[in-house]
């Protein structure tokens, strides 16, 4: 079976389509990689914006003492010195650290002073304890936000900038006071990084989906219909090898699964690559935000959950290639081969979309297929349903693929039986 | 014209165009069986609806009262609180309320609305958007002052709306993957198996290989359209009479405005019929190009998403409506949003004349070609 998988990788791999997409592919990463890294905020960006906040209360100090001195306000006023004690005990000192911790890229330091920063209201509302509003900032935006601040703190993790709470946002705020407000903390909590990891998380959020699973539909769309079945094509060839039926189906399928795990495995070293010599390595232990039941929420490790991620992408692969292997051998036409492809695509997320509030939603295997939102519970908070879960989305989706492959089987056996 | 009906012949008497067929009619079948399934989540899901902002009025009644137990004097949040209690007594009130008296309950529900954007005038922050708030009113209004029952918008089992729902699912995808398994492989196959070598032997101008191919997959495509709309009607029959002047809701300027169900569907299928026959231009120049199933139908689908996202993601002043020939692939938002001056056909003439671009090509380019 060996020398037919390797029979199979040569022809893949020396198809001008193959090399075509792969080359694509290459240029969007790289496209992409320009984007997050002109998009990426960095400390001295925020050094400009924190200069202009001490300038300016510089000034509102020297003008409130100019007052003074001119009699426009009075020095022994409770007003007077509640105002300037404010400027220079609170606001002057604080715009003072930010811009040395800027300056010098103390990322500790920020985050020491972000949460000391957040301490206070964050302990005022835990006391209220108003998780049920979905008014943006939440309870739970607030909490996740420190203990996020608290866990980079202690590990000494690079933040990914900005650290403000503008720019935490997260599935239990719903509603903004302004809706030009929403806006701008929709937009200032699209953080990206152009660090290694961070970017393979970008391209992780991007590709493992229904875009990247169509993508890879498209590299191996022909890998059965080429062979001319039902038609005057090399399968006739294939037969007339000393080699059994099954083998063919298989190898063609083995080689793809290897294919796929190489291409994984490719886009992330290339990912981390491009990262590491533009940027630097990043964090493997940033933390990743899992919401839990009843506001509770942990965080995982960014190496962790890559990992997940890349598992369950490569699951949600194999179901679909066993669907192309089937309509392949149905229709025996590439273009119908692939448009049944894209049909149940479109059917089963649009199922799944409607169906997600059901008891029985999580037996379905396409709604696994926003690998990310599966691997963070996004999914399981959304549809009110903890049964979404990493582990389930493997196991529904290996079950799911056996049921498409015993079809295959039973019928590549009718179409052989008939075909004698 | 022999050319054409041959071409013709082939896609309407193939095997593959009739399952496909028998599949559109079980698939729409199948939706409208779903749509009788779920008739008892409709009212699952209003009562859920309801019950969110009665869970949030009474966690807000309850912040105020534990409030004024330490400031019995706090006249702002005594203000809030009969707010509330009001609007509360109306969610009840809805909540109690049979989902058949449609009228009361958007009589209700809109006086709770205009409670709550009082409450909000009023400093109160409740879970609503002020735009959402002002939607739910017109929509209510406008069910009120036509006399029509609203309907769930996707489990509706009146004719017109569950017309409207398979239009909406063909506008949205349905139509380009339908014409990449009828037509995907039109002209490339015929460089795969090289018949297209015999095709250059016939005594026929080569443009009319492009011309004949064009025509009858345009023809192929409002056939399809033609099922799909008989089989909904037929299967639709089966559900509720409805109304055909039922208001679907559009931002007009900024302001909301209503357009009837019919008038969508036209002008929707409008846009997606004159998008899809320039797509089928661009399936047989990029067929020309590549000569490769596989490659066509991924650089046609590559350049329908790129060309998307061009313009989706990108804001653009509103005179780049009469230039974009890319507005219409997933039309519904087009349809339902008219900003900036601009109406629903701006983009019709591009696309007819890049159409028009695309088959010069493709004939100059078949034309110079040769056998192989």
């Amino acid at each position: 079976m060996l020398p037919l998988i390797q029979f199979e990788a040569i022809k893949t791999v020396k198809s001008t389509f193959f090399k075509v997409v792969l080359l694509a592919l290459t240029a969007f990463i790289i496209g992409y990689y320009v984007f997050v890294y002109m998009n990426t905020t960095r400390a001295e960006d925020l050094l400009a914006e924190a200069d202009e906040w001490l300038f300016m209360t510089q000034s509102q100090l020297e003008e409130l003492e100019a007052a003074a001195a001119s009699g426009q306000r009075d020095k022994d006023s409770k007003e007077y010195k509640e105002e300037k004690k404010m400027l220079e005990e609170f606001w002057l000192p604080r715009y003072m650290d930010e811009v040395e911790a800027f300056k010098n890229k103390d990322y500790n330091r920020m985050l020491e002073m972000e949460i000391e920063h957040r301490r206070t209201t964050l302990v005022q509302r835990l006391a209220q304890g108003d998780y049920w509003s979905t008014l943006w900032p939440s309870l739970f935006t607030d909490e996740s936000g420190s203990a996020k601040l608290e866990w980079m703190y202690e590990k000494h993790i690079q933040p990914v900038l900005p650290i403000s709470v503008f720019a935490d946002l997260t599935l239990h705020d719903k509603h903004f006071d302004d809706p030009q407000v929403g806006e701008s903390i929709k937009k200032f909590s699209v953080r990206y990084a152009s660090d290694g990891i961070h970017f393979m998380e970008h391209l992780t959020t991007l590709l493992f989906g229904v875009f990247g699973a169509g993508i890879f539909i498209f590299l191996f769309g022909d890998i059965v219909t080429r062979e001319g079945l039902g038609e005057n094509g090399p399968i006739h060839l294939l037969r007339t090898q000393p080699i059994r039926g099954y083998q063919i189906l298989a190898s063609k399928f083995i080689m793809v699964l290897v294919g796929t795990v190489l291409l994984l495995a490719s886009i992330s070293g290339l990912a981390l690559l491009i990262g590491t010599v533009f940027d630097r390595f990043g964090d493997m232990d940033y933390p990743v935000l899992i919401y839990g039941e009843d506001y509770a929420f942990t965080f995982m490790e960014m190496s962790t959950f890559l990992l997940k991620s890349a598992a369950l992408f490569f699951m949600v692969l194999v179901f679909c290639y066993s669907l192309l292997f089937l309509f392949s051998l149905l229709v025996k036409k590439t273009a119908v081969a692939i448009g049944l492809m894209l049909v149940t695509l479109f059917a089963g997320l649009k199922w799944s979309e409607q169906s997600v509030a059901s008891t029985w939603a999580h037996y379905q295997p396409f709604q696994y297929f926003s690998v990310p939102k599966v691997v963070t519970n996004e999914l399981a908070l959304t549809a009110g349903n903890f049964a979404f879960s990493f582990s389930n989305g493997l196991l529904v989706l290996v079950v799911a693929s056996a049921v498409v492959w015993a079809v295959i089987i039973a019928v590549s056996m009718l179409q052989y039986r008939f075909a004698r | 014209m022999m050319q054409f009906a041959f071409e013709l012949k082939k896609i309407i008497f193939s095997k593959k165009l009739l399952y496909i067929y028998l599949l559109l009619i079980a698939g729409v079948a199948l939706l409208f069986v779903r749509n009788v399934t779920f008739q008892s989540y409709i009212e699952k899901e209003e009562t859920e609806r309801i019950g969110i902002l009665v869970q949030n009025s009474q966690n807000l009644n309850r912040m105020y009262s534990s409030t004024l137990e330490q400031d019995p004097e706090d006249k702002d949040t005594q203000k809030l609180k009969v707010i509330n209690s009001s609007m509360l007594e109306k969610l009840y009130e809805l909540r109690g309320m049979s989902m058949d008296k449609w009228k009361n309950r958007a009589t209700i529900e809109n006086a709770f609305l205009e409670q709550v954007l009082h409450f909000k005038e009023e400093g109160g922050a409740y879970d609503l958007p002020v735009g959402e708030i002002n939607k739910m009113l017109a929509k209510n209004e406008k069910h009120l002052a036509e006399n029509i029952k609203p309907r769930h918008a996707t489990y509706s089992m009146a004719l017109p709306n569950f017309l409207k729902l398979v239009v909406d699912l063909f506008m949205n995808f349905g139509a380009m993957i339908i014409l990449v398994i009828l037509i995907g492989e039109i002209l490339a196959s015929e460089f795969e198996t090289y018949s297209i070598n015999f095709l250059y032997t016939q005594p026929i101008k080569k443009g009319t290989i492009i011309t004949s191919k064009f025509f009858s997959s345009v023809l192929v495509y409002f056939l399809t359209l033609f099922v799909l709309l008989g089989a909904a009607a037929l299967v639709g029959l089966f559900g509720f009479k409805g109304k055909y002047k039922y208001p679907v809701m559009i931002e007009r300027n900024g302001e909301v405005d209503f357009i009837t169900i019919v008038q969508y569907m036209v002008q929707g299928l409008t846009v997606v019929s004159v998008t899809v026959i320039m797509v089928i231009a661009l399936l047989l120049v990029y067929s020309l190009l590549f000569k490769h199933t596989l490659s066509t139908v991924f650089a046609l689908l590559a350049t329908m998403l790129a060309g998307y996202g061009l313009f989706a993601f990108i804001k653009w002043p509103s005179f780049f409506y009469w230039l974009n020939p890319f507005q219409y692939l997933l039309p519904e938002e087009r349809l339902l949003v008219r900003n900036a001056g601009v109406d629903w056909y701006q983009g019709i003439p591009v696309i007819l004349l890049l159409t028009v671009i695309l088959l010069l090509i493709a004939r100059k380019k078949i034309e110079t070609s040769r056998i192989s």
